[in-house]
């Protein structure tokens, strides 16, 4: 319900023309992230007070026009079709007003109550000599509004406007956008067709329908063909398309896009003097040397390597710390409550789980922290400017580079940095390929494999033909996917490089920290939900007569007279770590490791590597953990000599199973928390199907035949 | 008005104005036995990579394009040609946008419409996408998408692009 008192307010705007950053000027910190409904299109909403008004904004997604074509521009403009929000502000950059106002005479046409943010004001004060907003207030309809984001200027102003425009105390200005004789002849018979189905004209402003039926946009045609009167509009259509052929050689489309360009043109000519160009703007002077055709490349590669070495050699610092102190507070809880199930589920359930959903906050915080910078200073545009070539080989946008690489480190913030991509299919495409990017957890099984049954000198060689192999399966999927799944969605390129532009602390600090805040509580939950089940899986059902006869045994160990202290111990651990072994092949998670086995024998591995493949769902760091269990080693790592020659002496294994065993790791279903990430960006489950069994199969299949040309070696 | 050999479509007759580029460009000219105030016929000239084939002097030769860009001739029609093919520095006009759908929509949001005046500023560090200047902002597409759109030229660029080596080597005479 909507308060009296309560005026919505929806934010509109190109991309790049500081929308974000005027956003935040006026909400701070009040704001949510959320979805628009069915679609992965983010929703950012804040509120403000003003003048005893509760004033809610919506930021809707930055657009250069509101046709059909992409998610962003549905969005917005059912937005402003179906919610009809109190007043629209549209904000533009004023130092680029040509390209800019193409959005605010289509928010014409829609007859939205309207304010224009001349945004980043300052900017234009330095080349403009002046505006004469009177004027232009007139020709565009709606109250101009000079704003600057960046140096908090004119937000009251914008907020009084908002508040007075709403109450009525100051008119709204509306002004018709007038096209020639040839556009408005056939509009408004258009508009007159439409008129005559009530229900239609009740809905909707049919005079913008009838311009959108004019420039073909589809849902327009979807929606009106469920109204009776489509018959006549078809009628009418193809016979204006037919006109506009043999008469101007052209379609209505162009000749409407020509004539609003005009009347901007001609807007802006009187009302808006320019001053002296400068020869070169600073920005060109940038560019000249960050994309030029020789230094670009390794300018480029250059702050990818910064990003990566930031998010993960810097991040691994606040991760050792939440590792420490969450193993520091399980062991206090350890010592408070009484020994039984339930510390046990406090303590290696719920404790090491709540860390684990942390573990992941350094690397998504600096992640974003650099992402908001490179599109904040308007990099991120060159970036995918520069690389897009060979992504483009492979069906793919150069802005999907930048979480492929970081793919490298971990899949979590990976996934979460796909949303930089626009487009559905090539968000998808790189999400599915994103797995493929050997990360970091998956190392020490590599290392463990590779020392135990490689000598030195090769060992470089096939950590590399690992790693390469998955970057070949990853590129090679893209375009895969894109010659398929995705068949026929040609995404163009058609970008701005946006002028460079210092960004804001706060706008940085806010974009890092509504990720950070909408991991925790979106994927967070599920994640620690999913930790607990999984560690209640690789613990229970608990045989009680293994734990009995670990009780008996260790009873006659320290009643022998025969052994020495040490003697004692060493036994006694022995019997533990066997306990242990016994204890997880007992387990749920041991049961499905064995019953697994027919499934994976024919790549050579037996239960245990079923066993440590399926706690490796949990986390990949767990996969070499489990190794050193089953043996009944107690607690080992990747470097332990003692697994190291107990794989070695197993005779199931040899070199063809170690590799099968590496790439089978590389490539399978990503931990449970990736998994949850990816069903929360690709925002449905379909998509989650699909990647549990393309990862699940290529897996399988990847191993198979490796297994076998390596067997053929050895 | 002045245009270059590989904007100038076949059947064309033109006449050589100027060789602009290096020396080892002015060389690679000589050896085709090509000098200025010679009349020319383009016989092919055809997408923007493979060479043009002229007629001098009664003979048929064939000029890469790189060639072709620097070779700036004296012709009476100047016919339209592909956004893909004009060489950076140049200024064009938008005559057509051919593509058809999605792209067609957002080549005409970013302002290729008809009559608008653009220049080809700089091409990515592997030859592809380019940046035009249109209405005052910097705009990148793939060559792809470039393809799609007929411009016609409206002057050629001051300085050839090798600006700076240019100068060093004046600088060092
Ligand atoms: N000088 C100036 N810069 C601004 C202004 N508003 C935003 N910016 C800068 O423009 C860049 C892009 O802003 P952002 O809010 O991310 O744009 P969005 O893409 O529209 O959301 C950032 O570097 C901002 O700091 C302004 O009013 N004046």
């Amino acid at each position: 319900m909507k308060l009296p008192m309560e005026i919505n307010v929806a934010l509109a705007g190109n991309p790049n023309c500081g929308k974000t950053s005027l956003f935040n000027s006026i909400v701070g910190a009040n704001q949510k992230v959320g979805n628009f409904s069915g679609v992965t299109v983010e929703k950012v909403e804040g509120v403000t007070y003003r003048k005893g008004y509760k004033i809610t904004i919506v930021d809707l997604p930055g657009t250069y026009s509101l046709t059909s074509y992409s998610p962003e521009e549905l969005v917005a403009r059912d937005y402003l079709i179906n919610k009809k929000p109190d007043v629209v502000v549209d904000v533009v950059d004023t130092t680029n007003l040509e390209r800019n106002l193409l959005l605010t005479t289509q928010l014409m046409n829609l007859g939205s109550n309207m304010i224009v943010a001349l945004n980043m004001f300052d900017e234009a004060d330095k080349k403009i000599i002046s505006i004469d907003i009177d004027q232009l207030e007139k020709l565009l309809g709606a109250h101009l509004v000079p704003t600057s984001a960046v140096k908090n200027e004119g937000i009251e102003s914008l907020l009084d406007h908002i508040v007075d425009l709403y109450t009525g105390e100051i008119e709204a200005k509306k002004n018709k956008l007038n096209y020639s004789e040839i556009l408005e002849e056939r509009i408004e018979k258009l508009t007159k067709i439409l008129n005559k189905d009530k229900e239609l004209s009740a809905k909707y402003n049919t005079r913008w329908l009838a311009i959108k039926l004019l420039v073909s946009d589809k849902s327009i045609y979807n929606l009106i063909q469920k109204y009776p009167v489509w018959i006549k509009v078809q009628n009418y259509l193809s016979s204006v398309f037919r006109d506009f052929e043999k008469k101007y050689n052209s379609d209505p489309e162009m000749i409407l896009m020509e004539e609003s360009f005009a009347f901007i043109n001609g807007a802006l000519k009187e009302t808006v003097t320019i001053g002296q160009k400068k020869a070169l703007t600073l920005s060109e002077k940038i560019d000249r040397i960050l994309i030029n055709r020789i230094t670009g490349l390794p300018i480029f590669a250059f702050f990818m390597w910064l990003i990566f070495q930031a998010t993960f050699a810097l991040g691994e610092v606040p991760m050792q710390l939440i590792e420490i102190g969450f193993e520091k507070l399980g062991m206090a809880f350890a010592t408070l409550l009484p020994d039984g199930i339930l510390k046990s589920i406090i303590v290696d359930g719920i404790i090491s789980g709540v860390g684990g959903v942390l573990i992941f906050l350094p690397n998504i915080m600096i992640l974003f922290f650099a992402l908001a910078i490179l599109e904040g200073t308007g990099y991120m545009a060159r970036a995918a400017f520069v690389i897009d070539k060979v992504m483009h080989k492979f069906g793919l946008h150069g802005k999907s580079f930048i979480p492929m690489i970081t793919g490298f480190g971990c899949s979590v913030p990976a996934f979460m940095g796909t949303r930089t991509l626009k487009s559905e299919s090539d968000r998808i495409t790189t999400l599915l390929i994103i797995p493929f990017m050997s990360c970091s957890a998956k190392f020490p099984v590599y290392i463990l494999f590779i020392g135990a049954f490689f000598p030195v000198d090769q060992a470089g060689n096939i950590l590399s033909l690992i790693y390469l192999l998955g970057v070949i399966l990853a590129l090679l999927s893209a375009k895969l996917l894109k010659t398929t799944v995705f068949k026929g969605v040609s995404e163009p390129f058609v970008m701005e490089l946006p002028p460079y532009r210092m960004p804001t602390f706060r706008s940085l600090f806010m974009q890092m920290w509504m990720k950070a805040y909408s991991y925790l509580r979106k994927a967070g939950t599920i994640i620690l939900l999913a930790s607990v089940l999984i560690w209640i899986a690789s613990n229970y059902p608990k045989n009680e007569l293994i734990n009995l006869h670990l009780t008996k045994q260790v009873e006659n160990v320290q009643n022998s007279e025969t052994l020495t202290e040490i003697e004692k111990t060493s036994k006694i651990t022995h019997l533990q770590n066997q306990a242990a072994s016994d204890n997880l092949a007992f387990s749920l998670a041991g049961k499905i490791g064995k019953s697994i086995e027919p499934i994976i024998s024919p790549l050579g591995f037996d239960w245990r590597l079923g066993i440590a493949l399926v706690t490796g769902v949990a986390a990949k760091e767990i996969v070499v953990s489990t190794m050193g269990t089953i043996y009944a080693l107690g607690d080992t790592d990747e470097e332990s000599a003692n697994l190291r020659t107990r794989l070695q002496s197993d005779p199931n294994y040899n070199e063809a199973v170690a590799i099968a065993f590496m790439v089978f790791v590389l490539l399978y279903v990503p931990c449970i928390s990736a998994t949850i990430v990816f069903f929360r960006e690709a925002g449905n489950i379909k998509w989650t199907l699909l990647y549990l069994g393309y990862t699940t199969s290529m897996s399988w299949i990847m191993a198979f035949i490796a297994y076998n040309i390596t067997k053929l070696f050895i | 008005m002045l245009t270059r050999l590989c904007y100038c479509k076949a059947g064309l007759e033109v006449k050589i104005a100027k060789f602009c580029g290096g020396r080892g460009a002015l060389n690679n000219i000589k050896s085709l036995n090509l000098s200025i105030d010679d009349s020319i016929i383009i016989q092919k000239n055809e997408n923007y990579r493979s060479p043009v084939t002229i007629q001098s002097k009664g003979e048929n030769i064939l000029v890469g394009k790189e060639l072709a860009a620097k070779i700036i001739v004296e012709s009476e029609t100047i016919n339209d040609i592909l956004l893909s093919s004009l060489r950076t520095g140049d200024l064009a006009e938008v005559k057509n946008v051919l593509a058809k759908g999605e792209i067609r929509r957002r080549l005409l949001d970013m302002g290729l419409i008809k009559g608008a005046i653009l220049e080809v500023i700089r091409k990515a560090p592997l030859g592809d996408p380019i940046v035009v200047k249109l209405n005052g902002f910097d705009l990148s597409l793939r060559l792809n998408e470039a393809e799609n759109i007929y411009v016609s030229l409206k002057s050629l660029s001051n300085s050839s692009s090798k600006s700076i080596f240019n100068k060093l080597k004046m600088l060092r005479k």
